[in-house]
């Protein structure tokens, strides 16, 4: 492993905003900070997100990013910041979820939802606020998303998903999270997405348990699971069995684990459903 | 040797006093199928959706034998 305790020559100005680190993660490393990564920005001629992708291939960390080494590769950590995730449905699963992808340094976001705040999201929905009730949630996802995280695009579609916009929304993305609330619309973002060539990942919640899935254009796919039409009496579930907040939090890690496996070619695992019971509490995976 | 049966979601409605962590034991007798060994538990039938038997998905019709474990899925659809 090579000890990085120098920039290379052209980026030698951003030498006052680099810090030298002994972990974590193999060997020592330089970190940048934020008005450093805002130098070189102007001085590479690019984005944020993309500056600190370069600066990574170089071995440099952004600052924010650095405790993710150790858990992901230099050039890891700069394939997360190239990606771009779309997320539907910005409540329960959708707001952590997307501020999970934040946080581990995804570039770009597309956000969609029609639906608005309202005061029974409060016990489980990370950006339901008693000051934004009534707002949409797609918008205030963006909000909350750009002051933690201001180099991240980030696209908003305050409306609801449908077949016929779909391909637009998820056009130019690397990944699709389904945060959705009935299966009638997973199926349909399923669809779009493997008609895009795109990997979708299923995450959905009731009572104590959660389901998460990832599924490839040509793979089984939710239809195989649920069949045509897979809502019968079980479609209350959520309404009967409410929500606490624990499941969407974890259910939402589950969820952004697969992603990023999948973002990063690491490993893929043979297609599986993986059922989360918080009750127990467990994790199993189901294969096909 | 009996069978372990886990149930999740609305399923466990339909079984009083179902716990997670156990999931319920019963004898075969003369069950022979899984979905028989569904309507033995008075399970809606139509909302399982996913069966696994030893932790492979199978049909709901496959036999089931002494020392299996089951579990029995509705569709899940909540966000």
């Amino acid at each position: 492993m090579l000890d990085r305790s120098e920039p290379d020559s052209h980026l030698k100005p951003l030498r006052t905003y680099l810090t030298a680190e002994s972990g974590p993660g193999p060997g020592s490393f330089l970190s940048i900070n934020s008005q450093g990564i805002k130098l070189a920005a102007d001085l590479l001629g690019l984005k944020p997100a993309l500056t600190m992708s370069y600066l990574l291939k170089q071995g440099i960390w952004p600052r924010r990013f650095s405790r993710n080494r150790g858990v992901l590769k230099d050039e890891e950590q700069a394939a997360l910041l190239e990606s771009k995730a779309v997320v539907i449905g910005c409540g329960g699963l959708g707001g952590h979820v997307s501020t999970l992808l934040a946080r581990l340094g995804l570039g770009a976001l597309v956000l969609c939802d029609y639906d608005c705040f309202e005061e029974s999201n409060l016990n489980r929905q990370l950006f339901s606020r008693e000051t934004n009730l009534g707002r949409n949630k797609a918008k205030a996802a963006a909000e909350e998303i750009s002051s933690l995280a201001s180099h991240i695009e980030i696209t908003v579609w305050p409306e609801a998903a449908t077949a016929s916009n779909l391909p637009e929304i998820i056009r130019g993305s690397t990944i699709v999270m389904d945060c959705l609330d009935t299966i009638a619309a997973r199926l349909e973002l399923e669809t779009a997405s493997h008609n895009a060539g795109l990997p979708f990942v299923y995450g959905a919640i009731a009572g104590e348990e959660g389901f998460a899935m990832v599924t490839r254009p040509g793979e089984v796919g939710l239809s195989a699971l649920y069949g045509d039409q897979p809502e019968t009496e079980a479609k209350n579930a959520e309404k009967r069995l409410g929500v606490p907040t624990i499941t969407p939090s974890s259910l939402a890690c589950l969820q952004v684990h697969l992603a990023v496996k999948t973002l990063l070619g690491r490993e893929p695992p043979p297609p599986a459903l993986y059922h989360l019971d918080l009750s127990v509490p467990s994790v199993e995976a189901l294969y096909f | 040797m009996p069978v372990t049966v886990h149930l999740s979601t609305a399923l466990r409605d339909h079984v009083p006093d179902y716990q997670p962590s156990q999931g319920l034991t019963m004898d075969l007798n003369e069950v022979r199928s899984l979905l028989d060994l569904a309507r033995n538990l008075n399970l809606p039938v139509e909302d399982i959706k996913i069966t696994m038997l030893n932790g492979r998905r199978v049909d709901l019709n496959s036999p089931v034998s002494d020392g299996d474990r089951v579990a029995f899925f509705p569709a899940v659809g909540g966000g």
